[in-house]
């Protein structure tokens, strides 16, 4: 008989941990070509027109960098939050509080300004009312102890109908009714790299925002603060670290970066503000603050990692959009996919820290 | 079950080998118990007589070897199985539910009765609580009661059950030492019903008095297997640690200097807004130890949480060097040099998962060299690292290695010397030599009495009664939140320490001295 | 007078209390009701209904969570409950076997989750919001070939002989379809099993304690897995609550974030399935009553907030005048014997 042998293993090496991301994605995807197959698809035929829909030629890359852009702020963000064990479930909120505070500025200022300024000005409101939302959570849970996840999560869906009654109430455009706001001025839209829909200033913001939290986890005493709280805030209480300072401020960074999202979202690809502009259009789930969360666990909640897991995630997005016009595949099949991706994440960690053999014996 | 004859063999473990990563925990292991009869299992911590013990409970599996009950070979899966087949152990930390009732938790271990099983339960707990002494109330709930009755529903859940064959995994530790009279009595009625009992220790006096045969283990070998007639103090003491033991402290006389700490009608709150500290006041000086005994769970663990800001003070005032310090936070005691090795070193002083490296600045990272601004600086911490490794001789692969896989002395050689290398002007350590090796043991003594030569105020907590007597310069005592008395280390015998640990102040005890 | 007549005297009188709120909050709001022209009787029957599909996946969350597992996928498992109970239904010619579908792809999900989180150790928080994402996802894939579509087979109405006819608590609790009469006999049921029998005591002990349970020859894992599965089956079935029994039809994402509510719930009841009906019935007459304001002009989507932000304050005002919920102590943790 064959036994199976479990040990401790001493430290984790680097090479399980990428080695984990890359077997999640493999038992995820053949999970998913089970799923595929009942529902009358070849899933060879259908995982080959998903990965070169979405990494395939110039033009699906540059797609794919567009939708890039709002997983990596928010991926970015939530890998930070995580890393502090802050349970931020509500970037989809943030995201669309962020666009509406952004939109609001766009439109409705009260003087007028330079185009730069107002854009950056919309910029901050965004980043404003998202920190502002989960600041919200983060202070509920830190002063009397409320579940962060709960608040988090409850309090998306209170922003999403608050968008709704916006579109189809005081910010309608006027004329057909439909659910939209009037367009930005053309002065307020940001620019796209030539023949793409990437809007680079988001872009850059972007990836400052890893960089800038790249040094922040390493360089930093807030970093080391951040780690040891994650770690252990028995051990980060004992240190004299404030683990309300702590949460406070992983929220408002990770809500703020979901919130830049958002208005980024606005200002560089729908220049209006309907629903769906959170990338939730193509399937209920689809939004990028659900996706995001994906994003962080599978770039192991690293700042790099979760920039190069952000731009794989939105290849799959991209390719899965295709593969619905196409194949006639619902798109919901990607979001079953990236969901059975993070639970082979989390179940397979056990590696990460276990080694095991087989042998033969008794 | 039948019962077994006196004198039978009911358990017999041959040659059982069990293996954990680096470490050969039970090297061919032959034991035997007989019914009535008490058997020792002696050995250091870590010599492999809980492993052995785990073993024949279920919890463990062992690699090699088999296992004989009442003359039958068996395979031990799960406790459940060793409780089918007569086993009971009483657990080092007692796994209980504090919000659970007394009955609630024994009837976990023994109902039969699917419907109402927590009351049900009452009836059997009352006649064989009567039968062997074990008063307790079923009604109450386990969070409630001290740590001697806790043992005691640890002792009823096992005989509840109907276990014939017990182990008792060092059931002294939390106990007084009238707790301990009274236990041992407990068990010597139970010899004399045909129970087998397996208890582990590390203290050789108990092993003397209570024991009929002793097995001694060390480092995963059994030594020998021995009538406790024909054994002395010394032998055993050589066999169990391989050389002389050597318990001298060389304890120099130090000049006491100004007052460090000073303490006045504290009142601090448990977890469960209970009073879990009563006006306790008391002062520590320069270069001076005071040793605070106690059971378990006297309001020990409350007082030092409020000494490093961990708690909050409910009145009272706390001075440290003159300043008020009743409100700070726990980074203003850290600021103010107040070190503090805690009792729970993984869970609490450490970050397990972090290198070596990283727990060595936990309370010095936000201070030059080792930040600069908002930055760390790496470089600093590298060299200072190496350094503190090699002074307090901390075995580790490398500075880089985390934390959490070294072993428990150089655990507490790490958080010692991240704790000590600052001179601090306050030391606060509790249990620090619980669970170590015998050499780990010598050198955290040292190394205190160092840092008491270095004039640091030091306020020890520790269950063990030799080292509070051997270390301190004045001894406290608490039970149940209250001071019972503060004693000059010199003038006080280990029964008046015990007197006052059950609840006797200082002043009442007959030709107390003060 | 010992201490624990003491504290339960204390209790008694915390609880009179609540109680005499409680009971003047439902006179105020029925009389509102009655003044405004709504028939208490009939508002209270939608509100039973809405609180159906909550009470399911509260009760089952509940004894997740005594276990010491936290499942966050309960929305996910509504949704596949939804989608797997509209297909059974109309595969089967039957809305009873599309209910029992529902429930099975709920356990199968909650299997999937407790190999992850019991056997290989995985966070539970992450865990769960992959379950959340797969099930919706899977909903919407498995759905789609029936989607909108006005299913043939439903339940029927059956009043209860004699009780029905009890002016308003009738109309309020003994004329519905079965499925909703299954969730109350469910609350006492699982609260007798939960705090008067060994099958809960071993529930409750692996929740607070796992070392101490498994020590008394208790198997944490099994019990943890029973627990993850009942709480699965049950949230499936609430989910077919809302296609089978309620809408008789499928959408996409049409649980809407109740899965997200139950949790909050679990919360509301102190983790005892009496308060999960009180909680259940506390959200379903809030989202009841946003109707009865829509017929007073107030906005649809700013009244659709409503019971999102009830469900936060009552947990915030409970938060504030109790510290200690009195979480299942081992909540979150996995256990091993090392």
């Amino acid at each position: 008989m064959l036994g199976l042998k479990i040990e401790k293993r001493a430290a984790p090496l680097p090479w399980v941990e990428l080695g984990i991301s890359g077997l999640s994605i493999v038992i995820a995807l053949l999970a998913g070509s089970v799923l595929i197959w009942t529902q009358g698809f070849s899933p060879l035929h259908i995982y080959s027109t998903l990965f070169s829909g979405g990494f395939g030629s110039f033009s699906a890359i540059a797609k794919t960098l567009t939708k890039t852009i709002p997983l990596l702020l928010i991926g970015v963000g939530l890998a930070l939050a995580f890393k502090a064990k802050a349970w931020n479930i509500g970037a989809p909120g943030q995201m669309i509080i962020g666009a509406i505070a952004g939109t609001g500025v766009a439109l409705f200022l009260p003087f007028d300004l330079p185009a730069p300024a107002h854009i950056a000005l919309m910029f901050i409101a965004g980043f404003a009312a998202g920190a502002g939302l989960a600041a919200i959570c983060a202070f509920l849970n830190t002063k009397i102890g409320l579940d962060m996840v709960v608040s988090t999560l409850l309090l998306n869906y209170v922003v999403l109908k608050l968008l709704k009654y916006l579109i189809y109430g005081p910010w309608q455009a006027p004329g057909w009714g439909f659910p939209y706001t009037k367009e930005l001025s053309a002065s307020l839209q940001l620019p796209t790299l030539a023949g793409t829909r990437i809007h680079y200033p988001t872009l850059i913001i972007g990836i400052v925002a890893v960089l800038l939290i790249y040094v922040l986890m390493r360089r930093t005493k807030l970093g080391y603060e951040i780690r040891v709280f994650g770690e252990n805030p028995k051990a980060a209480e004992y240190a004299g670290i404030n683990s309300f300072k702590i949460i406070i401020l992983v929220m408002i960074i990770s809500g703020g970066l979901a919130g830049l999202a958002g208005i980024g979202e606005v200002a560089g690809i729908h220049h209006l503000l309907k629903e769906g502009i959170d990338g939730s259009g193509l399937a209920y789930v689809s939004s990028y603050g659900y996706t995001a969360i994906i994003v962080a666990w599978l770039g192991r909640r690293s700042a790099l990692g979760s920039a190069l897991a952000a731009f794989f995630i939105a290849g799959i997005l991209v390719g899965g959009y295709g593969v619905q016009l196409i194949e006639g595949v619902p798109f919901a099949m990607v979001s079953a996919i990236l969901g059975l991706i993070l639970i082979s994440l989390i179940g397979g960690a056990i590696l990460a820290r276990y080694k095991f053999t087989f042998r033969r014996g008794r | 079950m039948r019962k077994p004859r006196m004198e039978e063999t009911v358990v017999e473990m041959k040659g059982i080998l069990k293996r954990f990563p680096g470490v050969l925990a039970n090297d061919h292991i032959d034991f035997d118990v007989k019914a009535g009869e008490i058997h020792a299992l002696l050995g250091e911590n870590g010599a492999g007589k809980t492993t052995l013990m785990n073993i024949l409970y279920g919890l463990y599996k062992q690699d090699e070897g088999e296992i004989c009950i009442r003359g039958k070979k068996v395979t031990i899966k799960s406790p459940k199985d060793a409780i089918d087949l007569g086993i009971g152990m009483v657990h080092q930390l007692f796994k209980q539910v504090p919000r659970h009732t007394v009955a609630a938790n024994i009837a976990l271990a023994s109902s039969p009765d699917f419907f109402f099983p927590g009351s049900k339960a009452k009836e059997k707990i009352l006649r064989i609580s009567e039968e062997f002494g074990l008063k307790v109330d079923p009604d109450a709930e386990v969070w409630q009661l001290s740590a001697a009755e806790r043992q005691k529903v640890e002792l009823l859940k096992v005989l509840c059950r109907g276990a014939e064959i017990l182990i008792l995994d060092e059931p002294t530790s939390t106990l007084t030492p009238q707790g301990k009279k009274g236990l041992f009595s407990q068990l010597k009625e139970m010899k004399k019903k045909g129970y087998a009992i397996i208890f582990i220790t590390h203290k050789l006096d108990e092993v003397l008095e209570i024991s009929d045969r002793c097995t001694v283990l060390r480092k995963g070998k059994k030594v020998k297997t021995t009538p406790t007639s024909k054994a002395t103090k010394r032998f055993l003491a050589r066999w169990m640690v391989g050389r002389e033991v050597l318990f001298k402290v060389k304890k120099k006389t130090v000049k006491k200097g100004k007052i460090v700490l000073e303490v006045k009608k504290l009142r601090v709150l448990g977890d469960r807004g209970e009073t879990a500290v009563k006006k306790v006041s008391f002062s520590i000086r320069e270069g001076e130890i005071l040793g605070i005994a106690g059971i378990g769970g006297s309001g020990q663990g409350e007082l030092i949480e409020a000494l490093t800001g961990l708690r909050k003070i409910e009145e009272g005032r706390l001075i440290l060097s003159g300043k008020d310090m009743t409100k700070a936070s726990p980074r203003e005691f850290v600021d103010a040099g107040v070190a503090y090795v805690p009792e729970k070193r993984v869970e609490v002083g450490l970050v397990p998962t972090m290198s070596v490296k990283e727990n060595l600045i936990l309370k010095d990272y936000r201070v030059p060299p080792f930040s600069k601004r908002v930055f760390l600086n790496l470089s600093a911490i590298n060299r200072s690292a190496k350094e503190k490794i090699s002074r307090y001789n901390v075995i580790t692969p490398s500075p880089d290695t985390p934390a959490g896989i070294l072993s428990g002395g150089n655990i507490q050689r790490l958080i010692l010397a991240r704790e000590t290398s600052g001179e601090p002007k306050l030391l606060i350590v509790a249990y620090p030599t619980y669970g170590l090796d015998v050499g780990s043991v010598e050198s955290v003594r040292e190394l205190l009495l160092k840092q008491r030569e270095r004039k640091s105020a030091i306020l020890l907590i520790s269950e063990d009664l030799d080292e509070i007597m051997t270390m301190s310069d004045r001894i406290a005592v608490m039970y149940e939140g209250k001071i019972m008395g503060i004693v000059n280390a010199g003038e006080v015998t280990r029964e008046e320490i015990g007197l006052m640990m059950t609840g006797t102040p200082w002043r009442e005890i007959p030709n107390a001295r003060a | 007078m010992n201490l624990a007549t003491k504290v339960f005297s204390n209790i008694l009188r915390k609880k009179t209390l609540a109680l005499i709120i409680g009971l003047a909050a439902v006179v105020l709001f029925v009389s509102y009701l009655e003044l405004s022209g709504v028939k208490t009787g009939s508002f209270l029957n939608r509100a039973m209904v809405f609180a159906t599909p909550l009470l399911f996946g509260t009760l089952g969350e509940i004894y997740a969570e005594r276990s010491g597992i936290l499942n966050l996928g309960i929305e996910g498992m509504m949704s596949t409950g939804a989608a797997a109970g509209i297909l059974g239904a109309f595969a089967l010619r039957s809305a009873w076997a599309g209910a029992a579908v529902g429930m099975i792809s709920g356990a199968l999900l909650a299997f999937l989750f407790a190999i992850a989180v019991v056997h290989l150790r995985g966070m539970q928080v992450p865990a769960g919001l992959g379950l959340f994402m797969f099930g919706l996802g899977l909903s919407g894939v498995i759905g789609v070939t029936h989607a909108g579509e006005k299913l043939p087979y439903i339940f029927t109405k059956t009043p209860i002989p004699v009780l029905s006819d009890i002016p308003v608590l009738g109309e309020f609790l003994f004329q519905h379809v079965p499925l909703v009469y299954l969730a109350l006999i469910l609350v006492p049921i699982m609260w007798f099993v939960l705090f008067k029998t060994r099958l809960g005591l071993n529930i409750r002990t692996v929740g607070e304690n796992p070392a101490a349970a498994d020590s008394a020859g208790v198997n944490v894992f099994r019990t943890r897995y029973l627990c993850i599965i009942l709480g699965g089956a049950l949230a499936g079935l609430g989910g077919a609550f809302f296609s089978v029994a309620w809408m008789h039809y499928w959408l996409e994402g049409m649980t809407a974030g109740w899965g997200w509510v139950v949790i909050a719930l679990t919360i509301f009841a102190l983790w005892n399935p009496l308060g999960g009906l009180l909680g259940s019935l506390l959200f379903g007459g809030v989202h009841a009553f946003q109707f009865e304001l829509q017929g007073l002009g107030f906005p649809i989507h700013i009244l659709g907030m409503l019971p999102y932000l009830v469900t936060l304050i009552t947990l915030i005002t409970l938060l504030l005048f109790r510290r200690r919920l009195g979480a299942p102590s081992a909540l979150l943790t996995s256990y091993t014997r090392e």
